[in-house]
């Protein structure tokens, strides 16, 4: 994938992701002409308004997901170590860029470049005995065919389950069997106007992030904070949640950038939902949904911190550069 | 053809190629190092040209008793 330079300007990508499964499909969305005159079968049919979407499963490392966070969130701002480590802050911008997709499935070096692509939604999903994996959905304008490049993959160890230690309220939970979260932006995928057969630009709607976690139940303050204390009263209590991966050294000496890390902090949130319920000898799991809002004090509605040791390289005039900075 | 990684990623899987580090020359096969040549972390490495050997022109010679040869030049 590439950042695009303007929106809707083909880029020649430059970030390889080795991908597990992809679902990015076009769509004719045919128009077919029905008259009454011309008897029982339809006789006409003209192309629709064209419709590229789908989904990106991949697992997450340190060196494959900031371009993603960057094109979901659209801020970005970069902390170096001064030894070869660099720290990548990303939290959510008033708008997103529009970036180039090439899909290669080797087959006789063709690939689909996807063009004017929008992050629609990012799902993350740390669950016990498994890997870090992530789900980005797109949105996009068109496709064509173009010669595939030349890849070049991290090889990086991703993040395993047993790097991550869930936090809520600043205090660990010992026993968090799966967090799961879903940054959506409501790309208007219906935005179409007259003259063109594509979508003219990415029009983002409002962001949410939203998601679920199993915590094993084995006392009752989870759910005290769910109820707002000992039943339901006409106040809520936020929450704060922190999902913390750190992976492998960095080979770095300095505190803070010696580990390959993947941060989400999440400074208010809302639990909507808390089950825990007994089914005859088996483990009590207490899953609650929960849901961010903006938290004014802190001025972001998430934070995602990247520690790794290569730098995010944007070249961008759309709107959204102002929001790359480098402290 | 040659080509070399100026990106700043250490151990950067190419398949079919082996693992990269920073300003490493590898030599591909010229189309895909054109495919390579598109990204901005790689760039071409400009073949050295095989300098020209000197050349001496002899403009004569001749032979002493003894079997030493010198080499000499007309006055003009």
């Amino acid at each position: 994938m590439g950042i695009e330079p303007v929106m809707g300007k083909e880029t020649t990508p430059y970030e390889f992701l080795d991908v597990v499964s992809e679902s990015v499909r076009g769509e004719q969305n045919i128009i077919y002409i029905e008259t009454a005159g011309l008897g029982r079968s339809i006789r006409q049919a003209v192309p629709g308004p064209w419709g590229e979407s789908g989904d990106i499963d991949l697992i997450v490392g340190p060196e494959n997901i900031e371009y993603i966070l960057y094109a979901t969130l659209g801020h970005v701002t970069l902390d170096e170590s001064g030894d070869g480590a660099y720290k990548h802050v990303f939290t959510p911008a008033s708008t997103i860029p529009s970036f180039t997709l090439d899909i290669a499935p080797d087959v006789k070096g063709k690939a689909r470049r996807i063009i004017m692509a929008g992050v629609t939604s990012l799902r993350l999903e740390a669950v016990a005995r498994e890997v870090l994996t992530a789900t980005m959905s797109i949105v996009a304008a068109k496709e064509k065919f173009v010669t595939e490049s030349t890849p070049t993959f991290s090889t990086k160890r991703p993040f395993v389950f047993y790097d991550g230690v869930l936090k809520i309220d600043g205090g660990t939970v010992a026993r968090c069997e799966a967090w799961r979260g879903t940054y959506e932006n409501s790309i208007a995928d219906d935005a179409f106007v007259l003259g063109s057969r594509f979508l003219p630009t990415l029009i983002v709607g409002p962001c949410n992030f939203s998601g679920d976690m199993d915590i094993q139940f084995l006392d009752w303050q989870y759910y005290e904070k769910y109820l707002g204390g000992t039943e339901p009263g006409k106040t809520i209590q936020s929450i704060a949640i922190e999902l913390n991966f750190v992976g492998e050294s960095t080979g770095s000496t300095v505190s803070g950038f010696d580990k390959y890390q993947l941060k989400i902090e999440i400074p208010k949130v809302y639990l909507n939902t808390s089950e825990a319920n007994f089914d005859r000898r088996e483990r009590i799991v207490q899953s609650m949904e929960w849901q961010a809002i903006y938290d004014p004090t802190y001025a972001y509605l998430c934070r995602f911190t990247v520690t790794n040791t290569r730098t995010i390289t944007i070249n961008t005039t759309q709107t959204i550069s102002a929001s790359f900075t480098v402290s | 053809m040659k080509v070399k990684y100026v990106g700043d990623v250490k151990d950067l899987l190419m398949p079919g190629v082996g693992l990269l580090q920073p300003d490493m020359v590898i030599d591909v096969a010229p189309e895909m190092a054109e495919r390579l040549l598109q990204r901005p972390d790689f760039e071409r490495v400009e073949e050295k040209r095989k300098a020209k050997k000197k050349s001496v022109r002899v403009i004569s010679t001749f032979s002493v008793e003894g079997g030493e040869e010198s080499r000499w030049e007309h006055d003009m």
